[in-house]
């Protein structure tokens, strides 16, 4: 820092501001529309999966013994579960995208930097083995605990991204843990543990951080 | 094009160097504390904490007292006002620069 306490050349000025804004590493630009666009896309996948198994909210019938009841089949499910998971994930990512970079390009914060990068890898690792765990189990026969992995591994999943953007992800994070782990105990409710882990908590997270944050910005 | 015409569009409060550097690093993250502005400006305590208080008297950034061990530790974080008058300078400045080359 120059002993003189004011900038004489502006560019001088700009630049400085550039490198020390990507110097303190938060990834800022993870629009809160992003997480209402996931929760809805995650609620229109159950709503399917409700029909499908033909079982009402909360019934707490577990969705493998309504599957089978519906079809006399177990080996359905796999597909049917794998490509509807599939789909909703790469719509709800696709729009989170969307509504992220439209934020970037407003706010004039880079999408890609260290912060973003950091946050990804940090998150991919318990995303990956959470996913690959519930194939395992599908692997051995085993549907019950699929809801429940699936919401623990995802709540560790933006408890390790928390660190790199605003604090409050922290706070989803402990919900879909708390979440997953109470229909460890209850695999019955595990497609409604879905439905409110990934559709109900996304929407109303993504609210309040609209509402504080970019609304008035 | 004149420079001159921007020059009352730059905030007095953020001529300064520090205080510039300062709001750059608070409008990119949330809460900061006082020894990582320290490490990362490279000041005294004395220096560095008055320009805080003027950031704060300001009401551009707001503070919260925690505790590390014993000592109290303060942390800052940008307010509204201050991210709206960083943006405005930051806008001012670039002005700046596009009509001058």
């Amino acid at each position: 820092m120059s002993s003189v306490d004011t900038y004489s050349d502006p560019q001088e000025a700009l630049a400085d501001i550039r490198s020390l804004m990507s110097r303190s590493g938060r990834f800022l630009s993870l629009s809160g529309l992003s997480g209402i666009w996931a929760g809805v896309c995650a609620l229109v996948a159950v709503t399917f999966a409700y029909m499908k198994a033909n079982i009402l909210p909360f019934s707490g019938v577990d969705y493998y013994t309504a599957f089978y009841r519906q079809y006399q089949s177990v080996e359905a499910i796999e597909p049917y579960v794998f490509t509807s998971g599939l789909i909703t994930m790469v719509v709800a990512v696709i729009g989170a995208l969307f509504f992220t970079m439209r934020r970037s390009k407003r706010t004039g914060y880079t999408l890609w930097n260290s912060a973003s990068r950091s946050m990804l890898i940090n998150m991919l690792v318990p995303l990956a083995a959470g996913g690959l765990l519930v194939i395992a189990h599908w692997y051995h026969g085993d549907y019950g605990y699929s809801a429940a992995i699936t919401l623990i591994f995802y709540g560790l999943c933006l408890l390790a991204g928390g660190r790199y953007t605003l604090d409050e992800i922290r706070y989803l994070g402990y919900c879909e843990i708390a979440l997953g782990l109470f229909t460890a105990f209850y695999p019955g409710y595990g497609i409604d543990a879905w439905a409110i882990g990934f559709g109900v908590l996304h929407i109303v997270y993504g609210m309040l951080m609209y509402f504080r944050y970019e609304r008035n910005a | 094009m004149s420079v001159k015409k921007y020059l009352n569009q730059l905030d007095k409060l953020l001529d300064s160097r520090v205080r510039l550097a300062v709001m750059s690093l608070l409008v990119a993250t949330d809460w900061v504390d006082f020894t990582t502005f320290k490490d990362e400006l490279g000041l005294s305590d004395g220096n560095l904490a008055s320009h805080l208080r003027k950031l704060e008297e300001a009401k551009y950034v707001e503070l919260r007292k925690g505790f590390v061990g014993r000592k109290t530790l303060t942390s800052y974080r940008v307010t509204e006002l201050g991210r709206l008058s960083f943006q405005k300078h930051v806008e001012a400045l670039a002005n700046m620069v596009r009509n001058n080359s």
